[in-house]
């Protein structure tokens, strides 16, 4: 488990375990990155929310959001590598959110990223990319119809039309009621073809 | 005068082999309690690493307890999970008659088990810290999940060899068709 580092002056007490198989060290090595985690977090107790006197952290959210507003406007100004590097970047502040925080929240904040980061690699177009991130959206996010957007949009660049028609079907059928449109208008030029 | 013998002898004879089936049988059934979940799961680590460091003396710092437990607590869910997407199929099973007794009776037995195993770490968990059982698996669950999101993100690398792979190789193709055409068309136009 990654964490953001602690200050190297903590004196954070670790489990050592010798003469064991590596099932059991991988065990040991859980627990002593897992110590490392609460002990930089410094909750009453030691104990992670949402046990009542500590409080979960909002500032990664905002920081996370803010990030994403930057890539957003280089994408608007067509600054494709820009954009992409920004999206990597809060990406990267994402996936570092303590692990037992709520998942929900990862999951809505890593998908969004990864879906712009495909639109950002279409523009660019280098479509595998845009291929995988879209495709870790959609398996994050199962009801995401923005991430089947661009997927289907991936296929179609590669001239993989079959998929593209299927994926896009799919995403009708599972994607959310909010984040459908562009996939309805996407099939209908299917439709068409 | 030995003739009388021989039915009492057969009877007596008879009377024993029973007997010794039945003892035989009766002592065969019943498995160990303890080793039920581990002839399914395999062998608990982070179950055995949390009795372990609490049996260590001198005492090991609270904080390294506490993470022990959440380590456990999250290989018990993980488990639990697993039990509950395999009762799903051993419903299905038991509907179509495919199923003998032995297997409904030892899963059930698996799942009072799984169920002890669980409300012994809450118990452990409260001894802990007071209250804390009622938010401990709420924050193992979310660090399964996360967990999962996790493992995603760390496979996008090397999807994207693979699909660049793919994608030099049909590129390639796709432009030489493209090519052909083009010669096709120019060619055309060169006769007209």
């Amino acid at each position: 488990m990654s964490s953001p580092a602690p200050p190297a002056q903590m004196n954070v007490p670790q489990l050592s375990i010798h003469d064991a198989p590596p099932d059991v060290l991988a065990v040991a090595a859980q627990i002593n990155d897992y110590t490392k985690m609460i002990a930089g977090a410094k909750y009453p107790f030691g104990i992670p929310p949402p046990y009542p006197p500590a409080k979960p952290n909002a500032a990664l959210s905002a920081q996370v959001n803010k990030m994403k507003q930057t890539g957003n406007d280089a994408f608007k100004r067509k600054k494709w590598g820009e954009a992409k590097r920004l999206y990597s970047m809060a990406l990267k502040m994402a996936a570092s959110r303590y692990r037992w925080e709520p998942a929900a929240l990862t999951a809505e904040e890593t998908s969004t990223l990864l879906c712009n980061r495909a639109a950002a690699e279409l523009a660019l177009e280098e479509y595998p990319e845009a291929l995988v991130d879209a495709d870790a959206a959609i398996s994050i996010r199962k009801n995401y119809g923005k991430g089947y957007y661009r997927k289907a949009k991936a296929l179609e660049a590669m001239h993989r039309f079959d998929e593209a028609k299927q994926t896009a079907n799919d995403g009708l059928l599972l994607a959310d009621p909010g984040t459908r449109n562009e996939l309805v208008a996407l099939c209908a030029v299917y439709e068409k073809n | 005068m030995l003739s009388i013998y021989v039915p009492i002898v057969y009877v007596a004879v008879l009377i024993g082999f029973l007997y010794g089936i039945s003892v035989f049988v009766r002592k065969r059934k019943p498995k160990g309690p303890e080793n039920l979940l581990e002839d399914w799961f395999g062998p608990c680590h982070a179950r055995n690493v949390f009795f372990s460091v609490l049996k260590q003396k001198p005492p090991a710092p609270d904080v390294i307890l506490k993470s022990s437990l959440v380590i456990r607590g999250t290989e018990d869910l993980k488990r639990l999970l697993k039990m509950k997407n395999s009762r799903n199929a051993l419903n299905v099973l038991i509907n179509r008659g495919a199923v003998g007794d032995e297997l409904i009776q030892e899963f059930t037995r698996l799942e009072k088990e799984m169920e002890l195993e669980l409300m012994d770490v809450a118990r452990t968990a409260n001894t802990l810290q007071e209250g804390w059982n009622q938010f401990f698996f709420q924050s193992c669950n979310e660090i399964i999940n996360n967990e999962r999101i996790h493992n995603k993100l760390d496979e996008i690398p090397k999807n994207i060899e693979q699909a660049s792979k793919r994608w030099q190789q049909e590129k390639a193709e796709f432009e030489q068709v493209e090519e052909q055409k083009r010669i096709q068309a120019q060619k055309e136009l060169g006769v007209l």
